[in-house]
């Protein structure tokens, strides 16, 4: 090959580049968020990573960019050499995450965002947490965003209509019957949506824990909850409890 | 749970997060860019510290793999060089050099996949042989010995492409 024909090439081969200039580079707090928010997914339970890759690919994509604010990860967390996970704290930071979650997807922006049920749990960081919050609002496709904030942790998540097809034991039970969980090393969070006028009351529990009870909330219909650190390696069973104190069901749910 | 070193981790994450974007943004398109790229970081957290230690070749070659994956799941390999033959058709530069470039868009679609990946990560990426190595998983001479082969593979085809009388008349537009 001769020179010519080589440098030729070279030059071809250069125009043919899709990226013929720089990318534009991240600031550096934003690729520290980007790493945080990887160590996070990476930490988190394989079943939590399945959730994330389970998403639509726009949603993926989402999280990605979204980067630390997506597990609200500070980025102290990485300035202090290890992952910590941020307290959210506050409604304001709720709603600023939330934006920051739904608002470059318009698949994202079907509705409002609002509070839909409060709840109590257990977690292994503290005696208890006493203030968990479910924020929801609907997708246009049929599914859901949610964030579940409290304790030490937080999570957005959204669910492609696709992903809230009822398919769980609480599918029996009215409405979009679904629920998720994922976990820390402190606690497994869990939530879901049921007909308020079939189920009060939702009871988790696993070998060798305290089970943890979910009120319904009686106008939206969500339940919110969590179980201290079952690290997985014990089954979660989910009971569904009428108002009349009747068991609608009793379920293994994980893991 | 692993031990996690954060700091390491920022760092390699930092240092080398444009080129691995890049080298995957070439091939996938801006649109599944970073979802690949986080997957190949999260392998590197969780080969850690083999991927510290190895640095951006190990993260090519980690990318390389992602990519596979990504375009064996999504079909799209071949409609990318479709793409990348359309774009270079219907570029309003008519310069010698654009001409040059419909004629490589072609005759690269006549070369193996292999082929194509070796050419396309030395003449993108800016890959070294060495680093072409560790992507291909193979000695540095090997390395040498295909990406020779390659260009060879390459010349000849883009010869041949010059010869074509649609590439004539394109070139001669």
């Amino acid at each position: 090959m001769t020179p010519s024909a080589k440098h030729r090439q070279d030059a071809a081969l250069r125009e043919l580049d899709p990226l013929p200039l720089p990318t534009a580079d991240h600031d550096h707090e934003k690729l520290q968020q980007d790493a945080a928010w990887l160590l996070a997914l990476a930490e988190t339970h394989p079943r939590t990573r399945s959730l994330v890759h389970s998403h639509s690919r726009p949603a993926r994509r989402q999280r990605a960019r979204r980067g630390a604010v997506a597990l609200g990860l500070a980025l102290a967390g990485l300035a202090g050499g290890g992952v910590a996970l941020a307290t959210t704290g506050g409604w304001d930071q709720i709603a600023a995450s939330w934006d920051d979650m739904t608002g470059h997807d318009p698949q994202r922006q079907a509705a409002t965002p609002q509070m839909v049920a409060r709840g109590t749990g257990t977690s292994s960081s503290a005696t208890g947490i006493t203030d968990l919050q479910l924020i929801a609002a609907p997708t246009a496709d049929g599914g859901q965003c949610v964030h579940l904030g409290g304790g030490a942790s937080t999570q957005d998540t959204c669910y492609s209509g696709q992903d809230t097809a009822p398919k769980t034991p609480l599918a029996g039970l009215g409405g979009q019957a679904f629920y998720q969980s994922y976990f820390t090393s402190q606690a497994d969070y869990l939530w879901g949506h049921v007909d308020p006028q079939q189920v009060a009351t939702l009871r988790v529990s696993a070998t060798d824990r305290d089970p943890v009870t979910a009120t319904v909330d009686r106008t939206t219909g969500y339940w919110v909850t969590s179980i201290i650190d079952t690290n997985a390696a014990h089954p979660l069973t989910l009971t569904a409890i009428a108002p009349d104190s009747r068991t609608l069901l009793s379920q293994t749910i994980a893991p | 749970m692993q031990d996690i070193d954060a700091e390491a981790f920022a760092r390699l994450y930092t240092q080398h997060l444009r080129a691995v974007r890049s080298y995957v943004t070439r091939r996938v398109g801006p649109g599944a860019a970073e979802e690949v790229t986080s997957e190949v970081f999260l392998v590197a957290w969780r080969r850690w510290p083999e991927a510290d230690v190895a640095g951006l070749p190990w993260l090519y070659a980690t990318a390389h793999h992602a990519i596979s994956n990504h375009l064996r799941g999504e079909r799209r390999y071949d409609q990318a060089l479709q793409h990348l033959q359309a774009a270079a058709r219907s570029s309003p530069d008519e310069t010698a050099a654009s001409a040059d470039r419909v004629v490589a868009s072609q005759a690269l679609l006549e070369l193996s996949e292999q082929e194509r990946d070796v050419l396309l990560a030395v003449a993108w990426d800016g890959l070294t042989v060495a680093e072409l190595a560790a992507v291909l998983g193979c000695s540095t001479a090997t390395a040498h010995v295909r990406l020779h082969r390659a260009r060879r593979r390459l010349d000849t085809a883009m010869r041949a492409q010059d010869r074509r009388p649609d590439s004539t008349m394109e070139r001669s537009r």
